[in-house]
């Protein structure tokens, strides 16, 4: 972002990640807890961080109350074989979420697909400044869509927007191919939003692909519609 | 067993930081506590997981066919605000990988404690387990790099925009 105004700075020194973690793991002694919160209260980078280190135990979108066995024990016990291997793997991936997702889609599933679980969170950038979960725009913001779906799924996908109740449906990106599934996978491009009004972004995922006329119309069963609304800054 | 599951997802972050995605992230720490697991060491805490994970995604990013792959995929939304620069110019993952060239290794873990964690250099020092003089060395010679590399004008923006087409 050559040229771009200077995105605001942490008002001291800054966190470490490594801090930040550790307090939020509640890993800190007392003493030095007690500075890394006072820090916090006074700068608003330095608690975007916190809040992203804190994020460390967010559910599984459409698992919340269901405790999950840990990928650890299912590696542990059956260690010497692949399978189990395998089987560690995924319990990892289930695991290894940043954050909780800011938007998640009713239902929350892929039909057909046990365990499905899908979620959407928009980023955006502006003036060099990554925003996770953001919900205003103005026309010089740049937004990535992070998907969440069931690991080892691939999915074709499309992103939509839409201002406004009756507005026309627009395409910004143009997918090349699939997704491999995961925790967060960001769709390849980005794209702005401008107008007036609050604009809903769409992103569809299905197992086939999906022709995008039909995205104007009739909604494929086998099609999942995460969406977010975002509002124009006043 | 349960103290390595706790720290996953802060290992995982850490390990997209750098790697700019999260499909070598979740490689990365999954291959360390596989290590862990097999020497049978579980008691260990997160500032020594901190140091692992980096050394290994030097080790990744320094392997040629790796760096190709970790440019294209890589999700600059993915790094987070940037909170520590050198100068106003923000290391990214392009610059990293060209002053990683010039730096042996622990200048090159002490560039990622500064650039991508913000560690100071009493933190650094404490996960290097070195003093912090030493730390204040090896950075010097981090600015050196950067500061070579900015000059020849090789670098080219590693900045934590773009990402789109």
């Amino acid at each position: 972002m050559t040229g771009a105004a200077r995105p605001p700075a942490c008002t001291g020194r800054p966190l470490s990640w490594l801090l930040l973690e550790r307090h939020a793991l509640g890993d800190l002694p007392a003493r030095q807890a007690r500075r890394v919160r006072a820090h916090l209260a006074s700068c608003a980078v330095c608690a975007s961080c916190a809040a992203e280190a804190g994020a460390t135990s967010a559910p599984v979108p459409g698992q919340g109350g269901t405790p999950r066995r840990s990928w650890w024990r299912r590696y542990a016990v059956g260690w010497a074989t692949t399978a189990t291997l395998a089987c560690a793997a995924g319990g990892f991936l289930l695991m290894a979420r940043g954050r909780e997702p800011s938007v998640r889609a009713p239902g929350g599933t892929l039909p057909g697909v046990k365990g499905g679980e899908v979620a959407l969170e928009l980023v955006r950038e502006r003036e060099g400044t990554i925003s996770h979960g953001a919900e205003r725009f103005t026309p010089g913001d740049r937004w990535k869509a992070l998907v969440t779906c069931p690991a080892g799924h691939v999915l074709f996908w499309d992103v939509t927007v839409r201002e406004g109740q009756g507005g026309p449906t627009q395409f910004p990106l143009a997918p090349s191919g699939p997704i491999a599934c995961g925790n967060h996978v960001a769709l390849p491009g980005a794209f702005r939003l401008s107008g007036s009004a609050p604009v809903q972004v769409c992103v569809r995922l299905t197992a086939d692909p999906l022709p995008r006329e039909s995205s104007t119309h009739v909604v494929p069963v086998t099609a999942q519609n995460l969406c977010a609304t975002v509002h124009p800054e006043p | 067993m349960e103290p390595l599951a706790r720290y996953t997802p802060a290992l995982c972050r850490k390990a997209r930081r750098l790697l700019g995605n999260t499909a070598d992230a979740e490689d990365v720490v999954q291959s360390l506590f596989a290590e862990l697991v097999q020497r049978g060491r579980t008691d260990v805490d997160l500032p020594y997981l901190f140091r692992a994970v980096t050394s290994r995604c030097l080790n990744l990013v320094r392997d040629g066919g790796n760096r190709r792959r970790l440019l294209e995929r890589q999700e600059p939304a993915l790094r987070g605000p940037v909170r520590t620069r050198f100068d106003d110019q923000v290391i990214g993952m392009d610059l990293m990988l060209k002053v990683l060239d010039r730096l042996d290794g622990p200048c090159a873990e002490a560039l990622i404690y500064r650039y991508f964690d913000d560690m100071t250099q009493e933190e650094i020092a404490e996960v290097q387990d070195v003093t912090r003089k030493t730390v204040a060395a090896r950075l010097a010679r981090v600015h050196d790099a950067v500061a070579a590399l900015l000059g020849d004008g090789s670098e080219s923006s590693g900045g934590a925009s773009g990402g789109g087409r």
